[in-house]
């Protein structure tokens, strides 16, 4: 039924103010996913409306801008209407409607609108660090709906304009904390699906930064200083030494001069057969999203993981791009050289080099070529050299340019592994050895419960193919700076890379990716799988769609009592005073002999009548009623010290009169109290 | 209560007594019994749930656990919104309802009292009837059909505009009690259907003439009893007009005290069926109604007769109410 009631009446100041501010909390963290130009538009649009709170935007002026911000967002969105645009509409939408939000009916759709934004958010990217933003999102939007809802003609309202109504705070907070129950039964118990309906989660990807299907001098440089983790990796035996564990990534075997690309293989290999005599390695990754199709495994590879291929170069690739976190199992045999074959025109195509390129080098490593014919000693040769002359190893390397390997070797004699891989492979193609640029990550960390690989122990080392041996993995950068291998990424440096690279900072990243851990295990990888096996262990097999209408039946009635019952003990009851009390236990007394109190009569009236029905009463009644109404309604009387003995003559009045009604019986009642007709 | 003779309450009315309030009056108070409570989203609510089902089938699509973990907090949040709407609906009670008798054709405001155990917030009640809001709305320069505020264990009066539409008793309409806080996703309700009543006066005759004059009745003296000719005084009565108060002689005795006028020389003013027997019966209804207010205005004795009722000689708020409620309940069978 239709009731007109105050949904149209303008907000008050301090609401639309908050309704601005949970707007803005939810939509902020999507920033890398809307375009440029929205943030201007949001900015005008918040610093005008936060000027005029109370004017929202005449009607022909917000079509004027909606129109303007539809043919930027037609703009931006030329690639077709993917999520992205999706995204840039809704969060338009919600700017937009900020201009024109005027009543609580407007309120109220920015609301679920805030609450759709923040859901949305989850499908990029569901870290914990996200976690806090959730809660105090979702708090700020709660606090506005009901800040909305507040009466407006409640008397005293107008002093009530502060920007934080503590009652309406606390309010919120039980709300959300009495919800808490329902929301987990509901999360656990919720039948999941095994697989998407539509789509897939991982049409949410974006572009991460990690390992690249090319690399050209400086791009490990670069991913050096990015601590946020890569993978997480639990041991099922003995963990080799870090130095020895290297996790192969992206294979780059072309090269233009300038940059190493990766060669597009469409076939997979077989996977290997082990080595005999050495022990394999297997273990469990759980693999940070990095919007490519390699998943890392450590070399060499004897177990590739399941849904994933082993490629001709060796490193294992999955059809559908990492998007989402993912899980893996795979074993290795952690042995240098790895024998393998190598056909030939694989032979001639890993020691090819552009033409021209690069002169001086060629000339070296032909006259060393003729020295050492061995290629063995020739790369020791090499390594020895890299360990002997004045080579640096620096992640803020000078810029190379035209013939970067001449000038590396030659010139500026400092940079990072990807310099030093990337000249040694070519200094092998040079001898006639094939060799290519391998890239992934080096060590790793040891975080308690597993072992940690960050985007800053990205690496790039060489492997070459000896005819009798295999693939062998040759790493110039041991040669350079051994401890960068021997200790891990972080500890070869003297200095620092980051100002705010502190111990402590550094410990506690490193516990909160250990708590990060512990959410993905319990929380973002809870699915279809594991609610059949908690449900198994208590005790139903292969729940029917009964058995989950049960379960889910009886968790929302458990979701409501724990609810009702919160709200009955949380709802603030008023207490009553010692006055009030007295004059309760005096009533119940009446009521049973035979005297209640009427719903609408004032406590001189009642007491009157009850004077009136035990004359021997009457005068003690008459007082009490006086001393009552003193007492109960005088300003500021409950805190002088006389109070107190007045409240004791009063228990006594009371005492009195339940002992005269006890003792002398009553006149007889009247039979039918005047009611309120006329 | 043991009754001797009560009739045996139905099943359906112990359990659903929400739903006999549709039909039947009760006597106050009416307190919100649970049962009696009805909820249902509003709008708002029914678009707020919409949503949240878009964003369950969104986020279970994809199995996006910090989605779903969202979407069952906010429906953890809607369920506790629920059951503190209905609880802070739970027990008000309506106590007491009063409005002071109208003509036809005027507002009657209704006086409702209602209360609860402790401070209810955002307590609206209107009228069940929307046709009866409508006409509310239509007449012009109408209060808005609605009265909102908090209870208190006191009591909280609330006005309702109520268009008075024919002389006589007028029953009051169902009444509404509802609230949608804390958060206006929700609205619940229960009905009262109050067994009082409203009496309705006559409507006035606007251009009523003049009373004829009586055999014993002369000259026109209450249009310039302005002071000058008056009795006597006696002690203020509730009820006398303000013009009658003698405020020199109040302030000699501290005390209000309204000037006595004894109609001169004996005669009074009579009002007879018989002036009025020629117009249809409304119509005379109206034009006494209207003598009988000009007459009290101007603070005149008169008497009226008509069949069945004669006031005698009288004057004063009570003399009037008596009067007009005659004139009121005149030809029909309810007393």
């Amino acid at each position: 039924m239709k009731q007109p009631t105050g949904n149209h009446k303008p907000l008050p100041p301090v609401a639309m103010a908050w309704l601005m501010l949970s707007t803005a909390l939810a939509i902020a963290p999507h920033w890398s996913s809307l375009p440029v130009w929205f943030w201007p538009v949001a900015a005008v649009v918040y610093l005008w409306r936060f000027r005029y709170l109370d004017k929202p935007l005449p009607r022909w002026q917000i079509a004027l801008v909606t129109m303007a911000v539809l043919v930027a967002i037609i703009q931006s969105a030329r690639h077709g209407l993917g999520r992205e645009a999706g995204m840039t509409i809704l969060a338009s939408m919600a700017v937009l409607k900020v201009l024109e939000v005027r009543s609580r009916r407007d309120a109220w759709v920015l609301i679920t609108l805030g609450f759709f934004l923040v859901m949305t958010r989850f499908f990029y990217n569901q870290d914990l660090v996200l976690l806090p933003w959730l809660v105090g999102t979702v708090l700020a939007i709660t606090y506005t709906l009901l800040l909305v809802q507040q009466p407006t003609d409640r008397p005293g309202c107008q002093t009530e304009s502060a920007w934080l109504n503590r009652e309406i705070l606390r309010q919120t907070i039980r709300y959300l904390l009495l919800s808490v129950p329902m929301a987990l039964v509901l999360f656990v118990f919720f039948p999941r699906l095994s697989s998407p309906i539509w789509g897939s989660p991982d049409m949410f990807g974006q572009g991460r930064t990690g390992l690249g299907d090319s690399m050209s001098p400086g791009s490990i440089a670069q991913l050096f200083l990015d601590d946020s983790p890569a993978m997480r990796v639990n041991f099922q035996q003995q963990r080799p030494a870090s130095a020895r564990l290297y996790w192969r990534g992206p294979v780059l075997e072309q090269f233009d001069g300038q940059t190493w690309k990766t060669t597009e293989y469409i076939l997979p290999r077989k996977p290997p057969a082990a080595v005999p005599g050495t022990p394999i390695v297997s273990y469990e990754v759980e693999l940070e999203p990095h919007g490519q199709h390699f998943l890392p495994v450590l070399d060499f590879v004897t177990q590739v993981p399941a849904g994933a291929q082993l490629m001709p170069d060796w490193h294992v690739q999955r059809p559908k791009p990492v998007n989402q976190l993912v899980h893996y199992r795979a074993a290795a045999q952690v042995i240098n050289p790895r024998p393998d074959n190598l056909p030939q025109r694989l032979i001639w195509r890993l020691t090819q080099l552009p033409a021209g390129t690069n002169p001086k080098t060629r000339q070296l490593i032909n006259h060393w070529r003729q020295e050492t014919p061995d290629t063995r000693a020739l790369i020791l040769r090499i390594l020895q050299w890299f360990n002997q002359e004045n080579f640096l190893y620096t992640f803020t390397p000078p810029p190379l340019q035209g013939n970067t390997v001449d000038q590396f070797l030659f010139e500026t004699r400092a940079g990072f592994c990807e310099h030093y891989a990337s000249a040694f492979t070519v200094m092998m193609r040079a001898a006639g050895v094939p060799a290519r640029v391998v890239t992934g990550y080096q060590g790793g960390l040891d975080n308690g419960d597993y072992w940690l690989v960050r985007q800053s122990d990205a690496h790039a080392w060489s492997e070459v193919w000896l005819p009798d041996a295999g693939w062998l993995r040759v790493d110039p950068t041991a040669a350079v700076a051994p401890s960068r291998v021997r200790a891990g990424s972080q500890n070869w440096l003297d200095g620092s890379r980051h100002w705010y690279d502190y111990g402590w900072l550094q410990g506690l990243r490193l516990s909160l990716d250990s708590w990060r851990y512990r959410w993905n295990h319990w929380v973002r990888d809870y699915n279809h799988r594991n609610q059949h096996n908690l449900l198994q262990s208590l005790g139903v097999d292969n729940p029917g769609a009964a058995t989950i209408a049960w379960l889910m039946t009886a968790a929302i009635v458990l979701g409501s009592l724990s609810a009702w019952f919160g709200l009955k003990a949380s709802r603030p009851r008023r207490r009553l005073s010692t006055v009030e009390k007295v004059f309760q236990q005096l009533q119940d007394h009446l009521r049973k002999a035979g005297i209640p109190r009427r719903a609408n009569e004032a406590p001189a009236d009642y007491l009157r009548r009850v004077g009136q029905h035990w004359p021997a009463a009457g005068k003690q009644a008459e007082w009490f009623a006086q001393e009552y109404e003193r007492l109960r309604y005088a300003p500021g009387l409950q805190h002088l010290p006389a109070n107190d003995k007045a409240v004791q003559a009063l228990q006594q009045t009371a005492r009195q009169l339940i002992t005269i009604t006890k003792k002398t019986a009553g006149l007889p009642v009247e039979a039918n109290p005047a009611g309120n007709r006329y | 209560m043991p009754a001797v003779s009560a009739p045996p309450v139905s099943w359906k009315k112990r359990l659903f007594p929400g739903l006999s309030s549709l039909t039947e009056t009760q006597p106050l108070p009416v307190t919100a019994h649970w049962r009696r409570i009805f909820i249902l989203p509003t709008a708002a609510g029914w678009f707020f749930g919409l949503s949240l089902l878009l964003m369950l089938v969104a986020s279970l699509n994809f199995n996006n656990n910090m989605g779903l973990m969202l979407t069952f907090w906010i429906m953890g949040l809607a369920q506790v919104i629920l059951l503190a709407t209905f609880f802070n609906l739970l027990n008000v009670r309506l106590l007491s309802v009063h409005a002071e008798p109208v003509h036809a054709g005027e507002r009657a405001v209704v006086q409702l009292t209602i209360d609860a155990p402790d401070i209810r917030p955002g307590i609206a009640i209107c009228w069940a009837d929307r046709k009866q809001n409508k006409s509310l709305l239509m007449l012009a320069s109408a209060a808005p059909p609605l009265a909102r505020a908090s209870t208190s264990p006191n009591g909280t009066l609330l006005r309702l505009p109520l268009p008075a539409l024919q002389r006589g008793w007028q029953a009051l309409p169902r009444v509404k009690i509802f609230s949608r806080y804390p958060a206006g996703l929700f609205t619940t309700w229960f009905y009262v259907r109050p067994d009082n009543r409203i009496l309705v006066y006559p409507q006035p005759e606007p251009r009523a003439p003049q009373w004829p004059a009586s055999e014993t009745r002369q000259g026109q003296q209450f249009h310039h009893t302005s002071g000058e000719h008056f009795d006597g005084v006696r002690p203020y009565q509730y009820g006398d007009p303000l013009r009658l108060v003698a405020w020199k002689r109040s302030a000699q005795l501290q005390d209000l005290v309204s000037r006595e006028y004894h109609s001169h020389h004996g005669e009074h003013i009579c009002f007879q069926w018989a002036h009025v027997s020629h117009l249809p019966t409304e119509q005379a209804l109206s034009r006494l109604t209207a003598w009988v207010i000009r007459a009290d205005d101007a603070g005149l004795a008169f008497r009226l007769t008509i069949p069945g009722f004669d006031s005698g000689r009288g004057q004063g708020h009570t003399h009037r109410h008596h009067c007009l409620r005659a004139l009121a309940l005149f030809g029909t069978n309810n007393p």
